[in-house]
C-alpha cells in the first residue's frame, strides 16, 4: 500500500499506525502535527489510526519565521 | 521595574518578540534569542523533511518548555490555508496563541485585510487566542479588536524591509484607540526604530530581520532589548512637550555682572 506523505509516494504496511509512520521517518510525536486529507489528526489517535490506500498525509513541524 | 507584558491571559517578562527566520543556523539563532532576552518567538509550520532523517529541529535549539512557541501563517494568502496551518499548530503542541497573517501579495507582503478579518473571525470562533498581523489602518486595528483579536500587531512597514516607521501618527492613534496590546510587526531596522515603537506607546514590538540580517546577530539582539526596555521606560516616564524655541537650563539670576 502507497500514501502520499509530505507531497511524494510513500510505501507502507496496510497495518501501520501513525506511530509506526513515525518511527520509520525518525521524529518524535512530540515535535509534529498530523493531516491526513486536510484533516488534522488528534495525537490520542496517532496508535490507532490506519491509513488507506493513496491517503494524502502531512507530518509538519516548526522552523524559523517571522 | 515591574511591567509585565499580557497579551489575552498570557503574561511575559519581555515586550520584545524575536522572529526565528534568516539565520545562518539553528544554533545562531537560539544565540540571538538568548541575547535578546525575549519568551516569545514567532515559528512556522512546514513539512518535515522525510528524505532526511537527521535534518535538525528547531525545537532541538530552542525549548518550546522555556521560551513561548507563537505559531504564524507566513506564507498564506487566503484564509483557507492560514486556518489549516494554525489548526495543525494548535495540534503540534496545544499552543493556543497564535499569529495570523494572511498576505496580499509576494512583492509587499502586505496583508490582505479582508482575508485576515474573516480568518480573524473564524479563529476566535475556534477558541483560538489571535494575534494579527495587520496594516497601520486605525479602522481596521478596531475592527479586529471588536472580531475578538488579542494583540493588533501593525506593520512599521514592509515586511523585511528595515524602514522603520514612516507613519508614526498612525501607529499613535492605533494605540491611543485600542483596549488590546499593540505590537509593531514588520520594518523595524535598527534598535532606535524599536525605541520609537515603544516611545509611541507601543505595548510590544517585533523583529526578526534587523537582528537576523546584522553583521553581528547576537549583538543585534542584544541592542534591541536594551531599545525596548529603553523606549518603554522613556514612554512610562511621561516625555516632555516638545517647544521650537529654546529653553534655557540654567537660570540667568545671581549671573555675575
Amino acid at each position: 500500500m502507497q500514501i502520499q506523505l509530505n507531497g511524494k509516494k510513500f510505501k507502507i504496511n496496510s497495518k501501520d499506525s501513525i506511530v509506526n509512520l513515525l518511527k520509520k521517518i525518525n521524529i518524535k510525536s512530540s515535535k509534529v502535527a498530523i493531516e491526513v486529507n486536510k484533516a488534522v489528526v488528534p495525537k490520542e489517535k496517532y496508535k490507532s489510526f490506519k491509513f488507506k490506500n493513496n491517503d494524502k498525509v502531512e507530518v509538519v513541524t516548526f522552523i524559523g519565521g517571522g | 521595574m515591574k511591567d509585565h507584558f499580557k497579551v489575552g491571559r498570557y503574561s511575559f517578562k519581555s515586550r520584545l518578540i524575536v522572529g526565528t527566520g534568516k539565520y545562518k543556523n539553528f544554533s545562531e539563532t537560539a544565540k540571538a534569542v538568548k541575547a535578546s532576552g525575549a519568551d516569545m518567538v514567532t515559528v512556522a509550520v512546514r513539512r518535515v523533511n522525510v528524505l532526511d532523517k537527521n535534518e535538525p529541529l528547531l525545537m532541538d535549539y530552542i525549548n518550546p518548555k522555556k521560551i513561548r512557541y507563537l505559531p504564524n501563517t507566513a506564507g498564506c494568502f487566503n484564509s483557507e490555508d492560514a486556518l489549516r496551518v494554525l489548526r495543525l499548530a494548535r495540534e503540534s503542541g496545544g499552543w493556543n496563541l497564535v499569529k495570523l497573517e494572511v498576505l496580499g501579495d509576494k512583492e509587499t507582503l502586505y496583508p490582505n485585510m479582508a482575508e485576515t478579518l474573516k480568518c480573524t473571525k473564524i479563529l476566535v470562533k475556534e477558541k483560538f487566542d489571535v494575534m494579527v498581523y495587520c496594516s497601520d489602518d486605525p479602522i481596521a486595528c478596531k475592527q479586529l479588536e471588536d472580531l475578538g483579536a488579542v494583540a493588533v500587531m501593525p506593520l512599521g512597514s514592509f515586511i523585511g524591509s528595515g524602514n522603520g516607521i514612516p507613519n508614526k501618527n498612525n501607529i499613535k492613534i492605533i494605540k491611543q484607540r485600542s483596549k488590546i496590546p499593540v505590537i509593531v510587526d514588520a520594518g523595524i531596522g535598527c534598535a532606535s526604530d524599536a525605541s520609537v515603537a515603544m516611545e509611541l506607546g507601543c505595548d510590544g514590538v517585533l523583529v526578526n530581520t534587523a537582528i537576523a540580517k546584522a553583521k553581528k546577530p547576537i549583538l543585534m539582539a542584544e541592542a534591541m532589548k536594551l531599545a525596548v526596555n529603553a523606549g518603554r521606560m522613556s514612554y512610562l516616564s511621561g516625555i516632555m512637550t516638545r517647544s521650537e524655541v529654546a529653553s534655557n537650563s540654567t537660570t540667568h539670576k545671581r549671573k555675575i555682572k
